[in-house]
């Protein structure tokens, strides 16, 4: 069977996904961009004896060098010369869409042109693609992806383009820079670079970095400083010779889509509803609440009903292991069975409904286009402690839960800023924290206003994360710098389709089961292993090598104010999952009803204090842990998140013991 | 005047953009040119929303501030 490669391209919010998603259907699979975190798409489908590849490259603006997201596109269609370029416009701003395909054509990039969107324009606006289709040399086919229109259509044009010639699009600078684009491209000749030579010569006279820097390293310098030569001299025409270059490309554009087009409704006329309901959700003084009650809605929803899932999915895990424990009588078997695998296992699918539940409500808002408005309310307050507004959906999310929080992260584009919010995650309290807090404040506190110490909790939570914000902003060189600048598109509003919400949301739910979940349960069968070996103890006793890891580190935490071996275990069992801290300590002092009567000999007031301060800032989860690595793809930031929590959550601890000891 | 300046629910033309490169190409290429007719839509706290041929944006303060208008006629 032949086969062709092909890329979809366009602009954020013109529904390129749910075009990928019409074309490939089900043979789609996501992964990573090698290097980064931005995600790939891949998919095929059939088209009569013909099999065709597509990418789905980043949603962006323009080819220059800028962002990651360009470069990965321009990197892609330069590098791997896919036989054809799909260029997905929105028929509701066609200039601003086709400057992008005005680039890929001087990329040289075989194109086609898909006017997606085509319903919301229906009697709006007269498109005559005939005529537009003459004008910009390339075959244009209507779509609409939500509507289900022109999929078929767009299949056999690109079964068909893959077996014609591309024709060129000339952008005319003007005499002055096309006679300097005529030197630079004399002396760009003989050079070895897979870009179309005009383009590469207009990119030079546009100054762009990653062009400039390729040819330094073909030590082509002698082109580099020519072309400067003919900027300066350009700019005594054109002061501002980048700005003019854009220029020239949106009059080309503007004038082919006066020539072809006819509006039928005055633009006031146009956008009327989605205007309405900004008016409203935008409101200086109702947007914050109105986010609020979204958010409230979202956390309720994630937390309640996946939690009552939760705790079905951990009862009849636990039922499964007590069952399977019956039919194997080795012992060592048999716990490696129950609390190793089944137990293991069951740590991972628990997070299940909660992070699928999490995600189809976060789609939902995306793809409606509430989360570009909910970044707009909360810029300004996000700003002041140094993250852009985007970043505050995944720290509320932490109140639930940090692993879904931290795959929430995502929706922010910066990735400096990315980093940062990851990094600060864990220190926002989840429920799991919670039954730490009711244990050792009913024990301790219970006469003490309980319910204000833990909330002073969650409170030193939020402050740690955000003087941590501050302190990394600051000191570590990859996150300097100032917040990401607001730019952002405030699409249209649109309801989704149910196929496009449930795919998007068991994409990223599949995909924290399969790498998050392999770490986890490779920590949990560690756990396992430490607490049995060596064989012929009971299982996590004083003797088994947790319990002696437990003695080993009781002295460092002696200054903290609980120096008893079975606090170390019961940190080092937390790793897990952190409400397993109490579960610990119920097994290691026989039973969770004897800790009220042991465990005011071994902690006062204060380490009790102390103990839940260490139980909310140290490591995170092995679940958080897993997850941060997977959206970092980085070791080295794991291993900071893990090394900084430890230190924060030890020194804070230690102060608040030692400085309360002197009261 | 800077954009930061102008009043709700009025149409600006663009004048120039003022600042560096990297955030002069961001506007340009989002079809913010000179001669671009634009609507404020909310310019209150937090960043501004306007209005290009039918499509919404929200600017951070820090860019709009470098967005020189005038009043269309």
């Amino acid at each position: 069977m032949k086969s062709f490669n092909i890329a979809l391209i366009g602009n954020p919010n013109v529904g390129k996904s749910a075009i990928f998603n019409e074309l490939t259907g089900a043979s789609a699979h996501v992964g990573n961009w090698p290097g980064v975190t931005v995600e790939k798409k891949v998919g095929k489908f059939t088209y009569l004896d013909t099999e065709i590849n597509v990418v789905d490259l980043p949603g962006i603006y323009s080819l220059s060098a800028d962002s990651i997201d360009e470069r990965i596109a321009r990197d892609y269609i330069v590098k791997q010369k896919p036989d054809l370029v799909v260029c997905i416009a929105d028929s509701t701003n066609l200039v601003r869409n086709l400057y992008l395909f005005v680039l890929l054509k001087e990329l040289g990039a075989k194109t086609l042109l898909a006017l997606n969107m085509i319903d919301l324009v229906k009697n709006k606006l007269e498109i005559d693609d005939a005529k537009l289709s003459q004008s910009l040399k390339t075959r244009i086919v209507k779509t609409s992806a939500t509507k289900k229109i022109g999929i078929d259509k767009l299949k056999e044009a690109i079964f068909d383009e893959l077996h014609h010639a591309e024709e060129e699009l000339f952008v005319d600078y003007g005499s002055d820079i096309e006679r300097s684009i005529e030197k630079i491209k004399n002396l760009l000749e003989d050079i070895d670079l897979p870009q179309n030579k005009r383009f590469l010569a207009v990119k030079l006279l546009e100054q762009d970095a990653a062009i400039t820097e390729e040819l330094k390293k073909l030590q082509k310098d002698n082109i580099v400083e020519n072309a400067l030569l003919e900027i300066n001299n350009l700019e005594k025409i054109y002061p501002d010779l980048q700005t003019e270059i854009i220029e020239k490309r949106y009059a080309l554009i503007e004038g082919t889509v006066k020539n072809t087009t006819k509006h039928l409704v005055s633009i006031e006329d146009r956008l009327t509803l989605s205007d309405k309901i900004d008016k409203i959700v935008t409101n200086r003084y109702l947007g914050i609440p109105i986010f609020a009650i979204a958010m409230l809605i979202v956390f309720e929803a994630t937390f309640k009903l996946g939690g009552f899932f939760a705790g079905y999915i951990e009862q009849s895990f636990g039922w499964f292991g007590e069952a399977s424990a019956q039919y194997i009588h080795n012992p060592v078997l048999q716990s490696f069975v129950k609390d190793g695998l089944i137990g293991g296992v069951g740590t991972v699918i628990v997070f299940l409904p909660n992070i699928l539940i999490l995600f189809l409500f976060l789609s939902f808002l995306e793809d409606v286009g509430y989360m570009a408005r909910a970044a707009f309310v909360m810029d300004k307050l996000m700003h002041s402690i140094g993250l852009p507004g985007r970043a505050f959906i995944p720290l509320i999310l932490g109140f639930g839960c940090n692993v879904p929080a931290i795959m929430a992260t995502r929706t922010i584009a910066d990735e400096k800023d990315r980093l940062l919010t990851i990094l600060i995650n864990p220190f926002i309290s989840c429920t799991a924290r919670l039954p730490i807090y009711v244990l050792l404040t009913s024990i301790f506190f219970s006469n003490k206003n309980p319910a204000l110490i833990i909330f002073s909790l969650y409170t030193l939570g939020i402050i740690v994360a955000v003087a941590s914000a501050k302190l990394f902003r600051s000191t570590i060189p990859k996150l300097k710098g100032k917040v990401s600048f607001l730019i952002m598109e405030l699409p249209i509003y649109r309801l989704p389709t149910v196929r496009a919400l449930a795919l998007h949301s068991w994409e990223k739910t599949r995909e924290f089961l399969k790498k998050a979940g392999t770490i986890i349960l490779f920590g949990v069968i560690l756990v396992w292993l430490l607490s049995s070996l060596p064989f012929g103890v009971e299982y996590a006793s004083e003797k088994s090598y947790v319990g002696v890891l437990g003695k080993f580190f009781a002295p460092i935490l002696s200054p903290v104010g609980f120096g008893f071996w079975q606090a170390a275990v019961a940190l080092f069992f937390g790793l897990l999952a952190k409400e397993t801290v109490v579960g610990t300590m119920g097994t290691l002092f026989g039973g969770e009803d004897k800790l009220s009567s042991t465990l005011p000999h071994l902690m006062d007031p204060l380490s009790a204090y102390a103990f839940m301060v260490m139980s909310l800032l140290y490591i995170p989860c092995l679940a958080t842990i897993g997850v941060i690595y997977r959206e970092t793809s980085s070791f080295k930031w794991t291993a900071f998140s893990v090394a900084y929590s430890l230190f924060i959550g030890w020194v804070s601890a230690f102060l608040i013991y030692q400085i309360g000891s002197i009261f | 005047m800077p954009l930061i300046l102008a009043n709700e629910n009025i149409e600006y033309k663009v004048v120039r953009i003022e600042g560096g490169h990297g955030s002069n190409t961001k506007f340009l290429e989002m079809g913010l040119v000179p001669g671009t007719k634009l609507k404020v839509i909310y310019n209150a706290k937090g960043p501004i929303i306007v209005s290009i041929n039918g499509s919404k944006y929200a600017l951070g303060k820090g860019l709009a501030s470098k967005i020189i208008v005038r009043e269309a006629v």
